[in-house]
C-alpha cells in the first residue's frame, strides 16, 4: 500500500474571521473547555506542595504560609533506598505489558478477524473482553489462586514453579501476563474495528494475486491497520510511568516487594503511609513530567518513520 | 440557531451550578436533636463492622449521659483513612486513629484535655490513678491528647503462649512442655513423622506464618524478640536496663533464632508456601486443622481457632506454650508492661461540644459506666448474688464464647475497646471483677482437652506454667509499639521496618548457605537507612517518658 500523503484536507488559516463563523462550534465547546480547566489544570495548582514541607501540621496552612524547599522533596525522593528499583520495575514492567500486550492484542483480532463463523466471533469476543469490567481485586485473587505456590497451576503440574515468589523479573512477566488475560480482549476491539474498515477490494485484489490467507493477513490486513497501532503505541508509551497502583499492590508479597514496586505505589508508600505530602506529591510531578517528555518524544520518532502523528 | 445557543447556555448553566453543589461545604459535626440527645461523631480505626448504636448496652449509655454516637471506620487499610482526614482537612468529634496519632498531633488536630479532665473527668482520673501521668504526651508538651485504649492494670488468665502447639502434639508428647527450641522441634518432627496427615486426609504442616502485610509483626517479628530474648513486646525494639533502645533484629540471639527458622524452612517443617500466602490462606490453613504449631498471637489466630471449635476439632486447637529458646530465656509476656499509652480515644478541634464528649468519656470510666460496657445489663446479661458479686449464668457464658453475633446483638464488650477499660482481675470496692473475664469464668469455659492439659501439669490454669506477673517489674516507660511517636520518627521507622519485613522473609527463605550472607546485607541495609539515628531518638523519647511518669 502507498503512503498517503500528509494534509490532503487545505487547512484554513486561523483568523478572527474563522472565529466567527464557527461560534456556534466554539460556544458548544465551552462548557467543555470549562471541565477541562476546572479539573485538569486548577488541580495542578497542587502542585506547589511538592515544593514545599507539606506533614499534618503544615497541611492546614495556606500555600504561602507553608515553607518552601526547592527542591528538596525530589532530592529525597531520588536518593530513596527504593527509588532506583523502582524505576527498574516501572520502566520493566511498562515495557514489558506494551509489548506483550500489543502484540497479543493484534494477534488475537487476527484470528478473530478471520473467523468466519460470525456467531461464535460475537461470542469469542464478549467473553474475551468481560474481565476487563472485573476489579483487580477479584482478579488477584484469581490470579493468586492459580499461580501462588501451592496453587493450581502447581498442584496440576505436581512441581514447584514458583511463579509468584520468585525475587527477579520472573514477577514482571507474571503480572505482565495477567494484565494480558485481563485486557486483551478489550484492547483487540480497536484493532478489530480498523480491521472491519479495511477496503474488501484490497482482499479480493489480494486474492486474485494468489496470496493465500497468512499472506493477506500480512501484505493487507496489517499494513492497514498500520496508523491505529502507531496512535495507541504513543499513547501507551506516554502513559509509561503510570503503571497501575492496586494491581502490584494486589498481587505483590513480601518475597517479591522489591520487584513490584512501581512510581505511583512509591508516592503512595512515601506521600501518603509517611504523611509527608510534599514528597508524595515530588514523585507524582516526576511521573507527570516524565509521561509529557516520554509522548512527544514518541510522537517525535512516528513522525520521523514516516507514520501520522497523534499531536 | 437560536434553539442551539439556548442549549449551550443551559449548559453551561447547570454544569456551573452542579460545580457549585460539590463545592458547597458540608459539616460533620456534633448536633443536638429535640429530645436532649447529642450525636457525636466517632471514628474508630479498629472496627471491622458498623455500630448502629442500637443494641441495649449503646441505648443505655444514652439514657445515662444523653450522648449518641455515630460511628465510622475504616475500609481495608486503615493507614490511609487518617492521612486522607488530613488531607480533607475534615474530623469527628471523638477520634480513635491508633497508630496515627502522632501525625493528627502534630497536625493539632487533638485537643489538650488536661483541664477539661481536671472539671469534669474524676472519674477518669480515678481509673489511672498513679498512672496518670503516662498520658501525658512529652516533657516538653504535657497535654493529655488521648487516654487510654488499652487495659488499665490487672492480669492475663488466658492467652499467654510466644508459640502455640496443638493439644493433639502435646498429647502425643505425653504433655511434656518443650525447654528449648531444639525439644520444640523434635515434638513437631516426631508428631509429623507419625501422622504425616490429618484425619480428614489433608498433609500436616509443622507449622505456618503470616507474613504477607502487617502481620510480619506479630507471627515473624513479636515471637522472635520473646523466644530469643525474653524481651517484652516493644514493637521492633528492644531496651535495656538503662533505657537504650535497640532494634530487635540486630541482636545475636534473634539471629540465632531467625537461623532456626531458616533451617526449619529448609527441611520443610515451616510451611513453604508460608512467603507468599495471605492472612486469609494463613487463617484458612489453620481452620482445616492441618498446622500444627503457630508462633502468633491469640487474637491475630482466633478466626481459625473458632472453625476448629464449631467443626468440633478441639484436638486440632492451639495450647499456649512459654517457648524459650533455651531454658536462661524467661519468657514475658504475662509481664504487666504498665498503661500502654499512645494509643486512644481523643476528642479533635472539630468538636463543637468537648464537654459533652469529656462527660461521656468520663461516665464510660466510672464504676458503673464500666460494668455497662463490660457486663452488659443487670439481671439480663449478668445477675448479682447475695454478696453482691456480679456473675454470668453458664447459658449466658455460652452464648457469649459460641455466638458470633453475642458482641453486637447485646453490646456487650461492643463498646469497652477502644475506650477507657480495667484490666482482667481488677476488682472495684465491692470486690467484684470489673470484668467478666475473671478466673473461675475462664475456667468455665474450658474444653476437654484444656482441662486434661491442666490435669497432667497438676495446674489450676493453663498459664501456671508461664513465670508469672510478679516475678516481672513493671517498666517505668509506656511499651513503644503503642507510643505515638513523632513524625520524624515515623518516616525512619517506617522504613526500617519495611526492610525488615521483606528482608526477614528473604533470610527465611534463602538457602542454609547463604543465611548468613542474607542476614548481615539486611543490617547493613538498616543501618544505612538510618538504624542508629532512629534508635537515639527512641532512647531520648524513653528518657522523657520515664521523667513524666515520675
Amino acid at each position: 500500500m502507498k503512503k498517503k500523503k500528509k494534509e490532503t484536507a487545505v487547512k484554513e488559516k486561523f483568523s478572527l474571521n474563522l472565529m466567527w463563523r464557527q461560534r456556534y462550534l466554539l460556544l458548544m465547546s465551552v462548557p467543555f473547555v470549562i471541565w477541562l480547566i476546572i479539573f485538569k489544570y486548577v488541580p495542578l495548582w497542587g502542585w506547589t506542595m511538592a515544593f514545599q514541607e507539606v506533614k499534618p501540621g503544615t497541611f492546614a496552612l495556606p500555600v504561602w504560609e507553608r515553607r518552601f524547599v526547592g527542591f528538596d522533596n525530589f532530592v529525597k525522593a531520588f536518593t530513596d533506598r527504593l527509588f532506583p528499583q523502582t524505576m527498574v520495575n516501572t520502566i520493566a514492567i511498562s515495557i514489558l505489558g506494551i509489548a506483550i500486550g500489543t502484540i497479543s492484542s493484534i494477534l488475537f483480532a487476527l484470528i478473530l478477524n478471520e473467523l468466519c463463523f460470525t456467531k461464535f466471533k460475537k461470542l469469542t469476543q464478549t467473553v474475551s473482553y468481560l474481565p476487563h469490567f472485573v476489579s483487580w481485586v477479584i482478579i488477584a485473587s484469581i490470579a493468586k489462586m492459580l499461580f501462588n505456590d501451592g496453587g493450581a497451576i502447581d498442584t496440576m503440574l505436581n512441581t514447584k514453579l514458583h511463579l509468584m515468589s520468585t525475587n527477579s523479573w520472573v514477577f514482571w512477566v507474571v503480572v505482565c501476563l495477567i494484565n494480558v488475560w485481563k485486557e486483551m480482549g478489550w484492547d483487540a476491539i480497536i484493532y478489530l474495528s480498523a480491521m472491519a474498515g479495511i477496503d474488501q477490494g484490497l482482499y479480493e485484489a489480494a486474492k486474485v494475486d494468489g496470496a493465500n490467507r497468512f499472506q493477506r493477513i500480512w501484505h493487507v490486513t496489517l499494513p492497514c491497520i498500520k496508523p491505529t497501532i502507531i496512535v495507541l503505541l504513543i499513547m501507551s508509551i506516554g502513559s509509561a510511568l503510570n503503571v497501575g497502583m492496586e494491581r502490584q499492590m494486589l498481587l505483590s508479597n513480601s518475597v517479591v516487594q522489591d520487584h513490584a514496586m512501581v512510581l505511583s505505589w512509591f508516592a503512595y508508600v512515601r506521600g501518603i503511609g509517611n504523611n509527608n505530602y510534599g514528597l508524595g506529591t515530588a514523585i507524582g510531578v516526576f511521573q507527570s513530567v516524565v509521561g509529557v517528555i516520554l509522548l512527544f518524544i514518541a510522537n517525535k520518532v512516528a513522525g520521523l518513520i514516516g507514520e501520522d502523528k497523534l499531536v | 440557531m437560536k434553539a442551539k445557543r439556548v442549549l449551550a447556555v443551559l449548559l453551561t448553566v447547570s454544569l456551573a451550578a452542579g460545580m457549585a453543589a460539590g463545592c458547597g461545604k458540608k459539616k460533620e459535626s456534633s448536633s443536638k436533636s429535640e429530645d436532649g440527645v447529642t450525636e457525636l461523631t466517632f471514628y474508630n480505626a479498629d472496627l471491622q463492622e458498623d455500630d448502629p448504636w442500637t443494641d441495649p448496652v449503646a441505648e443505655a449509655l444514652t439514657e445515662a449521659t444523653g450522648v449518641k454516637l455515630k460511628t465510622d471506620h475504616p475500609v481495608g487499610e486503615d493507614k490511609q483513612k487518617i492521612s486522607l482526614m488530613i488531607a480533607e482537612q475534615k474530623f469527628p468529634d471523638i477520634i480513635y486513629a491508633k497508630g496515627d496519632a502522632g501525625s493528627l498531633i502534630d497536625a493539632g488536630v487533638l485537643i489538650d484535655m488536661t483541664d477539661l479532665i481536671e472539671e469534669y473527668g474524676p472519674n477518669i482520673k480515678k481509673m489511672y490513678g498513679d498512672e496518670f501521668d503516662k498520658l501525658k504526651y512529652s516533657k516538653d508538651d504535657p497535654s493529655i491528647y488521648q487516654l487510654c485504649s488499652y487495659d488499665m492494670g490487672g492480669t492475663k488468665f488466658e492467652d499467654a503462649g510466644t508459640a502455640q502447639i496443638q493439644f493433639n502434639v502435646l498429647k502425643e508428647n505425653n504433655y511434656e512442655v518443650p525447654k528449648s527450641l531444639e525439644e520444640f522441634e523434635k515434638m513437631i518432627k516426631d508428631y509429623l513423622a507419625a501422622h504425616p496427615k490429618t484425619e480428614d486426609g489433608m498433609d500436616n504442616i509443622g507449622f505456618s506464618l503470616s507474613a504477607s502485610d502487617w502481620h510480619w509483626m506479630i507471627t515473624l517479628g513479636n515471637p522472635a524478640g520473646y523466644i530469643a530474648e525474653g524481651a517484652p513486646d516493644n514493637g521492633q525494639w528492644m531496651v535495656d536496663e538503662d533505657g537504650n533502645a535497640t532494634f530487635k533484629f540486630t541482636s545475636e540471639k534473634v539471629r540465632e533464632y531467625f537461623k532456626w527458622m531458616n533451617k526449619m524452612y529448609n527441611e520443610g517443617i515451616l510451611d513453604p508456601e508460608f512467603a507468599t500466602q495471605t492472612h486469609d490462606d494463613y487463617i484458612a490453613k489453620i481452620a482445616s486443622g492441618r498446622v500444627l504449631a503457630l508462633f502468633d498471637t491469640q487474637w491475630d489466630y482466633q478466626d481459625g481457632e473458632k472453625i476448629l471449635k464449631q467443626d468440633g476439632k478441639l484436638r486440632q486447637t492451639y495450647c499456649g506454650l512459654p517457648l524459650g529458646m533455651d531454658e536462661s530465656v524467661k519468657v514475658p509476656t504475662m509481664m504487666y508492661q504498665g498503661l500502654a499509652t499512645g494509643q486512644g480515644v481523643g476528642i479533635t478541634t472539630a468538636c463543637e461540644d468537648p464537654e459533652t464528649a469529656i462527660k461521656f468519656l468520663d461516665y464510660l470510666c466510672s464504676d458503673e459506666g464500666q460494668v455497662l460496657i463490660n457486663w452488659g445489663i443487670k439481671d439480663v446479661n449478668y445477675k448479682v448474688d447475695e454478696n453482691g458479686h456480679r456473675y454470668r449464668e453458664q447459658e449466658e457464658i455460652d452464648a457469649s464464647s459460641n455466638d458470633k453475633n453475642y458482641a453486637k446483638t447485646t453490646g456487650v464488650g461492643f463498646h469497652s475497646y477502644p475506650f477507657p477499660r480495667y484490666g482482667v482481675g481488677v476488682e472495684d470496692s465491692t470486690g467484684s471483677s470489673y470484668r467478666p473475664d475473671s478466673k473461675e469464668e475462664v475456667l468455665a469455659k474450658y474444653n476437654e482437652e484444656q482441662k486434661a492439659a491442666c490435669a497432667a501439669w497438676d495446674a489450676e490454669i493453663l498459664l501456671d506454667i508461664f513465670p508469672q506477673q510478679d516475678e516481672f517489674e513493671t517498666p517505668d516507660f509506656p511499651p513503644l509499639w503503642a507510643m505515638s511517636k513523632p513524625v520524624e520518627f515515623d518516616e525512619i521507622g517506617n522504613k526500617l521496618d519495611e526492610i525488615s519485613q521483606s528482608q526477614l522473609v528473604a533470610c527465611v527463605t534463602a538457602k542454609e548457605a547463604d543465611f548468613d550472607k542474607t542476614y548481615d546485607k539486611m543490617l547493613k541495609e538498616l543501618e544505612d537507612s538510618g538504624m542508629n539515628e532512629a534508635a537515639d531518638m527512641l532512647t531520648e523519647i524513653i528518657k522523657d517518658k520515664i521523667e513524666i511518669s515520675k
